[in-house]
C-alpha cells in the first residue's frame, strides 16, 4: 500500500495523462481561439517587456545597418519612381488598367510561436479595433510572412509561412513560372516551391513572389529567393528549395495588408480586392473589348494553394 | 502561497522566453527545450506532485499555442515532471552530474515524442530528427545546470537537498 501522498499524486498525475490523452484525441474539436486569445491578451505586456529589452540590445547595430538600407533604398525609389510614370504611361497607352497600391498598416511582433522548434505563428498587435481581419496578407519591408489568421479586438495571430498547412501560390518574377509554395518540416525544415513542370525554365537566385493567381495574397510580394532544384519523388515536377525574403528570425515589426474579402455571390475570384477601381468610362471601354461569346468559368486557384 | 506565486512566476517566465527570445534563436537553428527545463527544474525542488502540475500547465499553454496535436506537450511534460519529481527523492538533486543526466535525458524523451508527431518524411526523415533531438539535448542540458547553479547563487540558499530530503522548501 502506497503512502498517502504518494497515493495523491498518482492519482494526480494518472488525471493529467488521461486528460492530455483526452485531449490528443479529440483536441482538434475543441475551439481553442477563445482560449488563445485569452493568453495572448494575458502574454502581450510581458511580450513587450521581452521585446523590448531584446529591441534595445540589438537597436544600436540595426541603427546602423538601417541607415545604409535607407541611403540605397532612396537612390532606388527615385529610379523607380522614374520607371512607374513610364510604366504607367505605357499602360495606359496598351489599354491596360493602373496598378493599385497596397494599404499597408505597421504592426509590431509580440511573440513568436506555434511551431516546434521553428515558430509557426505570431502574435500581433493590432486587431479588428484597427481593421485587422482574417485573411489580411502580412509582410515585413523583406518580403511576405504570412497571413492573419485569428483575430480579436485589439491582437491577432498570424499563420508564417513556416507553417506546413499554409500553402501560397507564387510565381517566379522573371520568367513567371507558378508553383505553389509550402513548408515542408522534414526530412528538415524548408520552403519548397512544387507542381512546377520539368519543361519550366528556373535558374538559382531568381525572385519568387506571390502569383497573379492567389485568392489571398497580393501579387508581387517578394516571398524568397531560389536556392535549389531538384525533381521531386515522382519524377514528373521539379521542386525548388526557396530561401525566405523575410528575415524568420528576426520579426519584429511588420505591416499587414488588406486580404481579398469573400465576394457576395460566393464564387471566389483572384485578385478582387486589388483590381484597380475602375470608373463608368473603364467599364464601358471594357465592355466594348469584351468578346460576345460567353466567357468560360474560371477555375480556382491552382491545387487549392491561396 | 508562496509555491503557487513562484509555480505562476516559472510558467509565466518560461512561456515569455519561449515565445520571444528562444522563438528567435530557434529560427536560427539554436533549439534550446525551455519546457523541459523549467520542467526539470520545478520538479527537482518541489518532488513529483507539483512537477505533474507544472509539466501539464506549461504543457498545456505551449499546446495552445501550437494550433494542432492539444495535449502532445502536456503528456510529455506531465509524465517528465512526475518521473524527476519522483528521481529526486532518491538521487542527490544539487550534484551538476545528476541534474545534466536529468536534463539531457528529459531533452532527449521530449523532443523524441515532439518529433514523432513531425514524422512525416519517412526513412529520410529520421536524420534531420535525430540531429534535432541530439543538438536540443545537447543545448540544453548544460544550460539547465548552469541555470539551476546561478539560480541556486541567486537565493544564497541550498534549493536543492539530497536523497534524505533536506530540501529548504520542502
Amino acid at each position: 500500500m502506497l503512502p498517502p501522498a504518494e497515493r495523491r499524486s498518482v492519482v494526480l498525475v494518472t488525471a493529467y495523462a488521461a486528460l492530455s490523452l483526452l485531449m490528443l484525441v479529440v483536441g482538434e474539436r475543441i475551439p481553442a481561439s477563445g482560449l488563445r486569445g485569452l493568453g495572448a491578451v494575458i502574454f502581450a505586456p510581458f511580450d513587450r517587456v521581452a521585446g523590448a529589452a531584446d529591441r534595445l540590445f540589438t537597436s544600436w547595430n540595426e541603427n546602423t545597418d538601417l541607415h545604409a538600407r535607407l541611403a540605397r533604398l532612396e537612390t532606388e525609389n527615385a529610379r523607380l519612381r522614374l520607371m512607374a510614370a513610364e510604366t504607367a504611361h505605357l499602360r495606359e497607352q496598351l489599354g491596360l488598367e493602373a496598378w493599385r497600391g497596397l494599404t499597408l498598416r505597421p504592426v509590431e511582433v509580440l511573440a513568436l510561436g506555434g511551431g516546434d522548434p521553428l515558430p509557426n505563428a505570431a502574435t500581433l498587435s493590432a486587431g479588428q479595433n484597427d481593421g485587422v481581419q482574417v485573411g489580411d496578407a502580412v509582410l515585413t519591408s523583406d518580403g511576405l510572412i504570412g497571413r492573419v489568421s485569428e483575430c480579436w479586438p485589439d491582437l491577432s495571430r498570424a499563420s508564417l509561412i513556416t507553417d506546413a498547412n499554409q500553402a501560397v501560390a507564387c510565381e517566379v518574377e522573371t520568367t513567371g513560372v507558378n508553383g505553389i509554395l509550402r513548408f515542408v518540416p522534414t526530412p528538415r525544415p524548408r520552403l519548397v516551391l512544387s507542381a512546377v513542370g520539368l519543361a519550366d525554365t528556373v535558374r538559382i537566385g531568381e525572385l519568387v513572389v506571390t502569383s497573379d493567381l492567389s485568392l489571398r495574397f497580393p501579387r508581387g510580394i517578394p516571398v524568397g529567393r531560389v536556392s535549389r532544384i531538384e525533381q521531386d519523388p515522382t519524377g514528373l515536377m521539379q521542386e525548388i528549395e526557396i530561401t525566405p525574403a523575410a528575415r524568420m528570425a528576426r520579426l519584429r515589426h511588420a505591416f499587414v495588408a488588406p486580404g481579398p474579402r469573400p465576394p457576395l455571390d460566393g464564387i471566389p475570384r483572384p485578385k478582387l480586392e486589388f483590381e484597380p477601381s475602375r470608373t463608368r468610362a473603364d467599364r464601358a471601354r471594357a465592355a466594348a473589348r469584351a468578346p460576345a461569346v460567353p466567357r468560360p468559368v474560371a477555375p480556382d486557384t491552382v491545387g487549392g494553394a491561396q | 502561497m508562496k509555491v503557487i506565486g513562484g509555480f505562476l512566476l516559472a510558467a509565466l517566465v518560461t512561456l515569455v522566453m519561449r515565445s520571444t527570445v528562444l522563438a528567435g534563436l530557434a529560427a536560427r537553428g539554436i533549439v534550446v527545450d525551455v519546457l523541459v527545463l523549467a520542467t526539470v527544474a520545478w520538479s527537482l525542488r518541489q518532488r513529483d506532485a507539483w512537477g505533474a502540475t507544472f509539466g501539464f500547465v506549461l504543457g498545456l499553454a505551449a499546446d495552445l499555442d501550437a494550433s494542432h496535436w492539444l495535449g502532445r506537450h502536456a503528456l510529455a511534460l506531465t509524465l517528465l515532471g512526475y518521473g524527476v519529481g519522483r528521481l529526486s527523492n532518491t538521487l542527490v538533486r544539487d550534484s551538476p552530474l545528476t541534474q545534466l543526466l536529468l536534463l539531457a535525458i528529459a531533452t532527449a524523451l521530449h523532443q523524441v515524442w515532439t518529433s514523432a508527431f513531425d514524422a512525416s518524411g519517412g526513412v529520410a526523415g529520421l536524420g534531420w530528427l535525430a540531429g534535432r533531438v541530439v543538438l536540443a539535448t545537447v543545448t540544453t542540458a548544460p544550460l539547465g545546470v548552469l541555470v539551476l547553479l546561478l539560480s541556486q547563487l541567486f537565493v544564497r540558499r541550498r534549493g536543492y537537498g539530497n536523497a534524505s530530503g533536506s530540501s529548504t522548501t520542502g
